[in-house]
């Protein structure tokens, strides 16, 4: 064994640089490889832990205190076998935004008093916290990094229209009522002035039904249960656990994701070049091999060597990665905060660790010992004497007497055609690492500068409009429609409700959508199929579609406050809610089964170049009195996006930068390797009179079509995968299909960049060849 | 009267090993012309070698000046010395050191089209000296492992003659060739030194020696002495009598 050692340890001492840049591939794979399992398993498992320790409900239904359904809602918990404990609390809130950077953010607002009985979820506060008195309130951790808050900050609610200034005494975790992303927002305020609210709003009192099941894996069958029985009126919002946890930790698990798909293709990438390095060191070191087998090792020992080697160098690189992992965690764990909205602090995690290391272990011992078995069949005296022929060159490719060109680069043509197998190598490392930048430059753009696509298909038809009005009273509709549309400014007034109507399809708890006409929308929702024109046509989302079992044209039982009809599936939408479990109905559909459907929202399309500020301005002006709210829907997506956009531009550049990385660290390992290996060709070449620079270019120029192509094929690749790849991705929350742009622009210059700047550090690498001197050559 | 071609001011080459320094050539000055066949002989370690690539630019000295008509070219960064020697110098090696990725023909023609762009030209006088060499088409096709030691040493001699060197250095050219093809190749040598090219040759070998007309015995880094025969003959018996009596001198 410790012969092995001894022969293992050798090389690594001899090709420091070399060993280095292996013990890099084999720390970032590692490290990579952390992070995504860690950030895959451990988000997930955290939430579920928090959500324990704040006792969070599986099942909230919010209510207009005073709706008859709250009874049957609390009747159908107590007797159901499931639940293990109801709660009743009460609020103030509805439709509202608040102020965050100036903008306002529309959601759900709700205003609670910290009660001392609640056991459900009740305030757990992220760093310190003063007691409510007065004017203060505690907001959700979301709410607080979103507007970039600090305690003592002034914080303004709007509660149908009323503007609500509180100062920011403290932040809650709020597993149920905590992030935007999810349909309400809870806020604690002090007794005396939830007193004084709650008197000021009677007709925004609300009331909070929570359960919490025996399993938490019962919860949809529950709800579903629940909506079987319950009547939704007076129903403002309901929603389950898994629904909760779904929109906070779906961002982190796709980047979970990309952060794994790119560490797997760094292992690809560390395997090729591992087994380029061994083919190249079983040359360099015939003689040696040829010497040992010469003085009686057996060829079990010396491929034993060889594969303890590499194994060593994936072993420590491997734990360095681990290290690394800790240290950048906790920074990538900080920038999704505002999507988890929580404080989550990962630690070292064992199984993670071992998980990545052992893969990476293995995979590299492996491809060691299966590029290094040819050493069996080397008959010692032919090692001896440098072994056998690595190259037969058969052609004279580009003969230089025919061939039309400037020298250097017929020669580098020359090399270039024999050396394919390296070419196509560095073709394919380049053009993995470049697909993985190029996704995640469209990533980027997509939830950055080009956000509208995205908010078009993510938000249905918030991402198309200018901006959305809600009424306090639906009979006022009509005649405000008509008002609205004659602003010259309008371009379109659409009645459209996707405030959280819910309804019974083939007994699946769904998302409902409900609109005037189909054929206005602007969105993309559609995906396939048609939009519902008749009142007994229903269009589904991808994830009641598979729930359902059927497709379009097939028919589906729609059941609500005990009402049952049938309807016929047109086509199918997309938009992030509900994980797909979403329908859409014209206003004649959706009376069918809810005869008392009446539309309080309405959809706003401005001219272009119109300032949407100003004209919200007027219509508040005109219409104050029986407007619930208004606002700009490009803001309200801004503010969403602002959250996300960040996390998906830190991974962008950190996959750029791991890019960048790759492409260096192949170049330095594979023209190290050529150099030592046309040492003597290079040296022939000085002697006659070739100089450095000349050399250099030669070698930077072999490499360069391998770069070129690569850099091609991994664009094209990340060009056109880029949106089934984030199809597949997002598929689990809603989405079918994906069209977002990919900014051929930004792409070009990067792959620009990263051909320039291969070759420039082609060249730099290169010039250790100035080290080599023609009387060097003549004189070994 | 002759032009001076190269020319040393007390040229030392000195080499460092572990600490130990060791002194191979000290306070060499010589002078050579123009159409001279120079031919550095002596005992093993004697810094041959190092001289020849002294002189030609392919190493520099550790101390003193080497003059190439009149220019210094011991104080030359390596790119400038290599561009020297594609225009001045022409190299033919013990090991032949042919580049083996390339065919015989684009071996000759890489160093030519190093000095010239005219490819046509460069082509046509490759060919002229492969033929004038005795390689045939057949020859020039072959990769340099595909053709015997004395045909890819006669390459080596026409890469070294392709862009008309206005001095060819050779390093013991026949150490690694058998009689007949050691012939072969000297021949090659002196027609080039005929034709007005200087040569400055290393060797071991006595009638390999007979082809200068100005030989240097070189012995511990120092020019223990120098002979003269005129210019080369064939069967010229006198001279071989004069050559082996000057190295039993030098104690060869």
């Amino acid at each position: 064994m410790n012969k092995i050692f001894m022969l293992a340890l050798a090389p690594i001492r001899k090709n420091k640089g070399q060993t280095a840049g292996l013990f890099a591939f084999a720390s970032i794979t590692v490290m990579l490889l952390s992070i995504g399992i860690t950030l895959f398993f451990g988000i997930d498992r955290f939430f579920d832990e928090r959500a324990e320790a704040n006792y969070a409900p599986h099942f909230a239904a919010l209510y207009y205190s005073g709706a008859d359904a709250i009874g049957q809602g609390q009747k159908f918990m107590e007797h159901d076998a499931r639940v293990v404990e109801i709660e009743k609390t009460y609020a103030v809130g509805g439709l509202g935004e608040y102020l965050a950077n100036g903008v306002k953010a529309m959601n759900g607002i709700m205003v609670s008093r910290v009660d001392g009985t609640q056991k459900m979820d009740a305030p757990s506060f992220i760093g310190e916290y003063l007691p409510l008195t007065g004017d203060r309130v505690y907001i959700p951790y979301y709410t607080y990094l979103d507007g970039g808050f600090s305690m003592g900050d002034e914080f303004t609610l709007f509660i149908s229209g009323t503007e609500l200034v509180f100062t920011i005494a403290g932040t809650t975790e709020d597993i149920t009522f905590g992030t935007q992303l999810g349909p309400f927002l809870r806020f604690y305020i002090s007794d005396e002035r939830f007193d004084k609210i709650e008197n000021e709003f009677l007709n925004n009192r609300l009331t909070v039904l929570t359960a919490r099941l025996e399993n938490a894996d019962d919860t949809v069958f529950f709800q579903t249960d629940y909506y079987k029985e319950v009547s939704t009126d007076g129903l403002l919002s309901s929603f389950g656990y898994d629904a909760a946890k779904m929109v906070r930790t779906m961002l982190p698990a796709i980047i979970s994701v990309v952060i794994t798909a790119f560490a797997l293709i760094l292992l690809g990438v560390s395997l090729i070049v591992i087994r380029f390095r061994i083919v190249n060191s079983i040359e360099e070191s015939m003689a040696n091999i040829g010497t040992q087998k010469a003085i009686g090792y057996r060829n079990i020992q010396i491929i034993s060597a060889l594969v303890t080697q590499y194994g060593l160098v994936a072993l420590i690189g491997g734990l360095i990665g681990v290290i690394l992992a800790g240290v950048v965690l906790p920074l990538i764990a900080k920038v999704l905060e505002p999507s988890l909205a929580l404080v989550w602090s990962p630690g070292f995690e064992l199984y993670t660790a071992v998980i990545s290391i052992l893969l990476v272990l293995l995979t590299v011992t492996l491809i060691a010992y299966m590029t290094s078995r040819k050493i069996n069949t080397l008959h010692p005296l032919v090692a001896l004497r440098g072994g056998m022929a690595v190259h037969s060159f058969r052609k004279n490719s580009f003969p230089l007497s025919k061939s039309r060109g400037p020298l250097s680069l017929l020669l580098s043509l020359k090399q270039i055609a024999q050396s394919k197998k390296q070419t196509i190598t560095i073709g394919l490392i380049v053009a993995a690492v470049t697909m993985a930048a190029v996704a995640g430059i469209a990533i980027n753009y997509s939830m950055n500068d080009g956000r509208d696509a995205f908010a078009r298909t993510g938000f249905g038809e918030l991402g198309a409009t200018d901006a959305i009005a809600g009424l306090l009273n639906g009979d006022d509709g009509e005649a405000f429609q008509k008002r609205i549309a004659e602003y010259p400014e309008v371009r379109k007034v659409l009645r459209y409700e996707s405030t959280g109507e819910r309804i019974l399809v083939d007994e699946i708890n769904t998302y409902l959508i409900v609109t005037e006409d189909c054929s206005l929308l602007e969105g993309a929702l559609l995906v396939s199929g048609f939009y519902p024109r008749h009142e007994n046509e229903i269009a589904l989302g991808p994830g009641a579609i598979r729930a359902t079992g059927k497709k379009a044209g097939d028919k589906v039982t729609i059941q609500n406050s005990g009402i049952e009809k049938e309807y016929i599936i047109t086509g199918i939408i997309q938009m992030i809610e509900n994980a797909g479990l979403i329908g859409l109905m014209t206003a004649d559909g959706a009376r069918e089964v809810m005869p008392e459907f009446m539309f309080t929202i309405f959809n706003i399309y401005l001219n272009e170049g119109v300032d949407v500020e100003s004209f919200i301005e007027r219509v508040q002006a005109a219409e104050g009195g029986i407007l619930d709210t208004i606002i700009n829907t490009y803001d309200q997506v801004g503010v969403v996006f602002d959250g996300m956009g960040g996390m998906f531009a830190a991974a962008a550049y950190g996959i750029l930068a791991v890019t960048v990385f790759v492409i260096v660290l192949t170049l330095y390992m594979v023209i190290k390797t050529t150099i030592l290996r046309r040492r003597r060709e290079l040296g022939i070449q000085k002697a006659v009179g070739f100089t450095t620079w000349q050399l250099m270019n030669q070698i930077a120029l072999n490499m360069t079509p391998a770069i070129l192509l690569g850099v091609a094929a991994g664009a094209a690749a990340g060009y056109f995968g880029f949106n089934p790849l984030m199809s597949a991705l997002t598929s689990g929350v809603g989405i079918a299909r994906l069209n977002l742009p990919v900014p051929l622009d930004q792409i070009i210059v990067v792959c620009a960049a990263l051909v320039v700047l291969a070759y420039a550090v082609s060249m730099l690498i290169a010039w250790r060849i100035r080290k080599i001197s023609a009387y060097a050559l003549v004189s070994e | 009267m002759q032009n001076a071609i190269l020319k040393t001011n007390k040229l030392c080459k000195t080499f460092s090993s572990g600490g130990l320094q060791q002194h191979v050539l000290k306070n060499l000055d010589l002078e050579r012309y123009e159409g001279d066949f120079t031919v550095i002989m002596g005992p093993s370690g004697a810094g041959k070698s190092t001289l020849l690539y002294a002189l030609s630019g392919m190493d520099k000295p550790t101390v003193g000046a080497i003059s190439f008509s009149g220019r210094e070219i011991g104080n030359l960064s390596n790119d400038k010395l290599a561009v020297f020697r594609r225009d001045n110098c022409g190299f033919v090696f013990q090991q032949m050191y042919l580049l083996d990725n390339m065919s015989v023909l684009d071996n000759i023609l890489a160093c030519g089209l190093l000095v010239s762009k005219n490819k046509k030209a460069v082509a046509e006088k490759a060919k002229e000296l492969l033929v004038r060499l005795n390689l045939n088409e057949t020859t020039w096709r072959k990769f340099p492992a595909q053709v015997s030691g004395g045909e890819a040493q006669r390459a080596g001699i026409a890469r070294a003659l392709i862009n008309n060197p206005k001095i060819v250095f050779a390093d013991e050219p026949t150490g690694a060739l058998n009689s007949a093809n050691g012939e072969a190749v000297l021949d090659a040598l002196t027609e080039a030194n005929r034709q007005g090219q200087s040569v400055v040759m290393v060797t071991h070998d006595m009638k390999s020696a007979r082809r200068g007309n100005r030989i240097l015995y070189l012995q511990d880094g120092v020019i223990r002495g120098e002979c003269q025969l005129g210019k080369y003959a064939s069967g010229d018996n006198a001279r071989h009598d004069k050559l082996s009596a000057f190295l039993s001198e030098m104690g060869w």
